[in-house]
């Protein structure tokens, strides 16, 4: 990055757009990153026709930014025709082998929503955050996004201004509500993969995740806001391409909800000052990982900047010194006074803005992405006491323009007109895009699971037989998916607020894991929030379909296993996609929303907010095109009643019972297991709502009587893993008993059947348990016993026998210098 | 007034973070455990109307944690670079214009300090490596580990 000092107002100009054909029209797109289409780029041509004059530079990044797929989820939003080729044992979702979407995103993820339409679903989809209610007086917001790109380019900084971007996000939902949780979901390649399988200049996975780790650790702490939840993934498929989930749980007024900005309201922007980090951010994230990238891209947190501004904000909303409010985020200035005037206008004098240092031009002081900003609608008449607040506080605050009411974005720099647009054509103009998407089972899986130019194995690369159950068990607990994540975690501050009741790591020693995290927002009483996720990319190799279905029930299944939001609980959607130009990924984008969708109102979740991250691409040495596994992260929160009620999944005592909740079926494939074993059965999970919703209800009872002292969720690894960890948890030993088990008990250890759960309790509530639990599904394994082992019998045989202390040593070891 | 570099050293019984970190990523680069031996050291780069005495006040109540650290100022940093170094050094440094947020903050800190006159300051790191005998693994580990070099200038200077 270097500074110009040409003198900025000589760098305006006009771009020659009208009398461009369509090959320079497309050369205008890529010159200037501009990531737009042929079609939209005649768009703008004819408006500009019609207005009788040229775009100048601003105009056109202004459009740019506000059209980009980060801004404006044009794939998402797209209308599609769906055609399924050969379903090749995958669930066909049409009778007649095509179906067409007016808009896909509106008629799935969003049709959930307002089908359910809960009251208690206080914004959805319609402001920075989901908000549901917490109490009479507030709301919890909720929002979790993507920052893949830059954290690939820059993991320190991309990761950091990740999580920074989305506690933004809490701070403009509404009047801005005060960050309580944050939470970190990563996927990265392999920790061994080798540069030789890695695009040129590609940073390493190893220290990618080192980096992004550092990152969102150093800006979370640092903002004084506990990171409690999260997952971490491993997949050779994200070798050049990793992906980074930021989410942040806010608390705030139900009142401070409503905003908008009125013609006259001061623009001020706030925070930090503007430089040239992050330009082309938004239309950055619309194109694919290639080289030649510029420093411009990349951005820099800084963490104390946005903790000053945080806390100013807070006390500026409850004194009402402004009337709405936004983050600067993708598109800058642009996007967010853009979209605060959207009914209005608005009149932006650029000169105005607080630089870093001289010689932005006037388009860059526009779309750049430097963070720690957040846009304003001040009345005149609060101004001087917001201006006099921010100043006490050191933060500075700058008026740059007024809310007008004619409709128009209109930009001056030096008394010079730089822009002049019509909000209708800039929000609205928009063409929709109409894609083909395609479902061929066979091409799909032989894509993702066969090796194209890089190993795509399980990420250990470690071999075991069917036959060798102690070989496999220990496999499965080295494994990186399943190993403890305690390196990670500690770097994290969990319990700043005061808030924390479950934790990341719980149990005798704190070390054994948990299925989601509970905390109070509020100190003064015991209602609590419960927020979980569900992820598994391995299934979206088979299926996405399925792969949604899962996601759903694991972040559901999580809530529930510590005793959380039952009735009272949304959900988040987070897909991570490949190319946006192949009609094959666009099939496994159409099957997961309507797996979304299936599994939203059978559960009556509704989904609050949700991000889509598409081009997730990148290239091996040889050339090869790697689309990243299509990745759903589906993230859950519920509100508890009274958080004295948790249970978490350590076991707690002796000579206790072992139930398994939920059937368990014969299939293997997309388990980790399969992996290990080198073989799929063919068949997939599935789940089965009705069933697993009867059984969530009742185990929610039984914690509510207090019957259950321990309660995990199987998943990666299934009973056998499940099982080692509760003892792990509690320093107790477990013997599981497969007499009653009819079916083949090897698999039966590690499958990873959804909807299910090893619940631990106490011999003398056996009877209680078992009645409210009641008919199908509930199956007593096993009891927790004084020797610290775990082992496995049947009819008498002992299948396998092993010390805790060594299954844990093997568990903790993965990671351990991550 | 030319650039002033202000070095802050871990003290000689301090526990030195971040040179473990760093000392473990040149071993699993290859390096033997008996030559990846490292030290590091944060520095400030400071633009401004200074004296000496100004400069070592500003070390002393601003940039240094007395209980633990130490520091030099390096009067004329141009000259330091092109001074005698008894083992490899690795300098790291933001690219201009790149966010700085410890120098921003350390900028803020002149003000309330009470210097009057526009300052400008940056934060880098120093790495030094004393028994290093090839450099081919350092050169990986300054380019890979230590530094970005879409956002970070590097600096290396062997003994001389």
């Amino acid at each position: 990055m270097t500074l110009t000092s040409e003198n900025p107002t000589k760098t305006l100009s006009t771009v020659p757009l009208r009398n461009a054909g369509a090959e320079a029209l497309q050369k205008i797109s890529q010159d200037g990153l501009l990531s737009l289409t042929l079609e939209e780029m005649r768009v703008i041509q004819n408006y500009f026709l019609q207005i009788g004059r040229d775009p100048t530079d601003v105009e056109l990044e202004t459009l740019a930014q506000t059209w980009s797929e980060h801004c404006n989820h044009k794939t998402f939003r797209a209308a599609y025709t769906y055609r399924e080729d050969n379903a090749y044992g995958t669930r066909p979702l049409t009778d007649s082998g095509t179906k067409e979407y007016a808009n896909l995103l509106k008629e799935t993820i969003m049709k959930a929503t307002e089908t359910l339409s809960p009251q208690w679903c206080l914004s959805v989809f319609k402001d920075n955050a989901g908000v549901i209610s917490f109490d009479e007086k507030d709301g919890v917001s909720f929002k979790v996004e993507t920052h893949n790109h830059p954290s690939a380019l820059e993991p320190y900084g991309g990761a950091g201004t990740g999580i920074g971007g989305v506690i933004r996000d809490i701070l403009g939902c509404g009047l801005g509500g005060k960050p309580v949780l944050n939470t970190d979901v990563f996927c990265f390649g392999n920790l061994d993969m080798s540069p030789k399988d890695l695009p040129a200049g590609a940073i390493v996975p190893r220290r990618i995740a080192r980096g992004v780790i550092s990152g969102v650790r150093d800006y979370g702490n640092r903002m004084g806001i506990p990171t409690a939840n999260g997952a971490v993934y491993f997949d050779a498929g994200y070798g050049g391409n990793p992906l980074v989930f930021c989410g942040t749980v806010g608390i705030m007024p139900i009142r401070a909800l409503a905003k908008h900005a009125q013609a006259g309201d001061l623009i001020v922007v706030v925070g930090g000052r503007t430089g040239r980090d992050g330009i082309h951010g938004a239309t950055f994230s619309s194109a694919p990982l290639e080289k030649g990238i510029t420093s411009n891209v990349v951005q820099i947190g800084h963490a104390i900047m946005e903790k000053k501004t945080m806390d100013v904000l807070l006390v500026a909303r409850d004194k009402g010194l402004y009337r709405s409010i936004t983050d600067c985020g993708a598109g800058g200035l642009s996007s967010a006074a853009g979209e605060l005037g959207q009914d209005t206008g608005i009149d932006v004098a650029l000169d105005t803005v607080p630089l870093k240092y001289p010689g932005l031009k006037a388009w860059e002081i526009w779309v750049s992405e430097s963070q720690e900003r957040m846009v304003l609608a001040v009345p005149p008449e609060k101004w001087n006491l917001l201006s006099m607040l921010f100043s006490q506080e050191d933060v500075e605050a700058v008026s740059i323009g007024r809310f007008t009411d004619d409709k128009k974005l209109r930009l001056t720099y030096n008394a010079d007109v730089v822009a002049d647009l019509d909000m209708a054509f800039l929000h609205d103009g928009l063409p929709q895009l109409h894609l083909n998407a395609v479902w061929d089972a066979k091409e799909h899986q032989s894509r993702y699971t066969s090796d194209a130019g890089v190993t795509i194995t399980g990420p250990s690369g470690e071999k075991t037989r069917r036959t060798d159950i102690a070989g496999t068990w220990t496999a499965l607990l080295r494994h990186p998916i399943i190993a403890s994540k305690e390196s990670v975690i500690r770097q994290y501050d969990h319990e700043v607020q005061g808030g924390s009741v479950v934790k990341p790591l719980m149990g005798v020693f704190h070390d054994g894991p948990s299925d989601a995290c509970v905390f109070r927002p509020k100190l003064n009483g015991w209602k609590g929030v419960a927020v979980s996720n569900g992820l598994n990319p391995e299934m979206g190799k088979w299926d996405p379909y399925v792969m949604a279905k899962v996601a759903v029930d694991e972040a559901y299944r999580n809530l529930i296993s510590v005793g959380g939001g039952l009735t009272h609980a949304a959900i988040l959607d987070n897909f991570c996609w490949g190319d946006s130009k192949n009609a094959g990924d666009l099939g496994g984008l159409v099957r997961a929303a309507e797996g979304c969708l299936e599994a939203a109102l059978a559960y009556e979740l509704p989904f609050i907010s949700g991000k889509d991250s598409f081009n997730n691409t990148w290239k091996s040495p040889d050339g090869y095109l790697h689309s990243i596994p299509p990745t759903l992260l589906v993230s859950a929160i519920g509100v508890v009643e009274d958080v004295r009620q948790c249970v978490t999944s350590g076991l707690k005592t002796q000579k206790s019972l072992l139930y398994l909740i939920g059937d368990t079926g014969t299939e293997l494939t997309g388990s980790l297991v399969s992996s290990l074993w080198g073989e799929a059965s063919g068949k997939f999970p599935d789940v089965n709502f009705v069933n697993a919703k009867a059984l969530y209800k009742k185990l929610q009872m039984a914690m509510k009587y207090r019957l259950v002292l321990a309660c995990h969720d199987l998943s990666e690894g299934g009973l056998a893993v499940a099982a080692s960890e509760m003892a792990f948890g509690g320093e107790v030993g477990v013997g599981l008993d497969l007499s009653g088990v009819t079916q083949d008990p090897v698999p039966f250890l590690f499958a990873e059947t959804p909807s299910r759960f090893l619940v631990e309790v106490e011999p003398t509530r056996k009877g209680e348990f078992e009645t409210i639990m009641g008919g199908r599904g509930v199956q007593l394994i096993g009891e927790t016993v004084r020797e610290p082992v775990v082992f496995v019998f049947r009819n008498g045989e002992t299948l396998f026998k092993e010390k805790v202390e060594l299954l844990k040593n093997a568990w903790k070891g993965t990671l351990k210098g991550l | 007034m030319k650039p002033v570099v202000i070095e802050i050293h871990p003290k000689k019984a301090a526990f030195d973070p971040l040179a473990r970190q760093v000392q473990s990523q040149l071993i699993e680069l290859g390096e033997p455990a008996a030559n990846a031996s490292v030290s590091t050291c944060r520095l400030y780069r400071l633009e401004g109307d200074f004296n000496v005495e100004q400069l070592e006040k500003i070390a002393e109540t601003i940039l240094v944690d007395p209980v633990v650290e130490t520091f030099t100022v390096q009067a004329d940093a141009a000259k330091a670079k092109k001074g005698k170094v008894k083992e490899w050094v690795v300098d790291v440094w933001p690219k201009t214009g790149v966010t700085d947020p410890v120098g921003e903050t350390v900028e803020t800190a002149l003000k309330d300090f009470g210097l009057k006159g526009p300052a400008r300051a940056s934060s880098g790191n120093r790495y030094q490596f004393p028994k290093i005998k090839d450099p081919k693994n350092l050169k990986i580990l300054a380019k890979k580990f230590l530094a970005n070099e879409l956002i970070h200038d590097i600096d290396i200077r062997k003994p001389n």
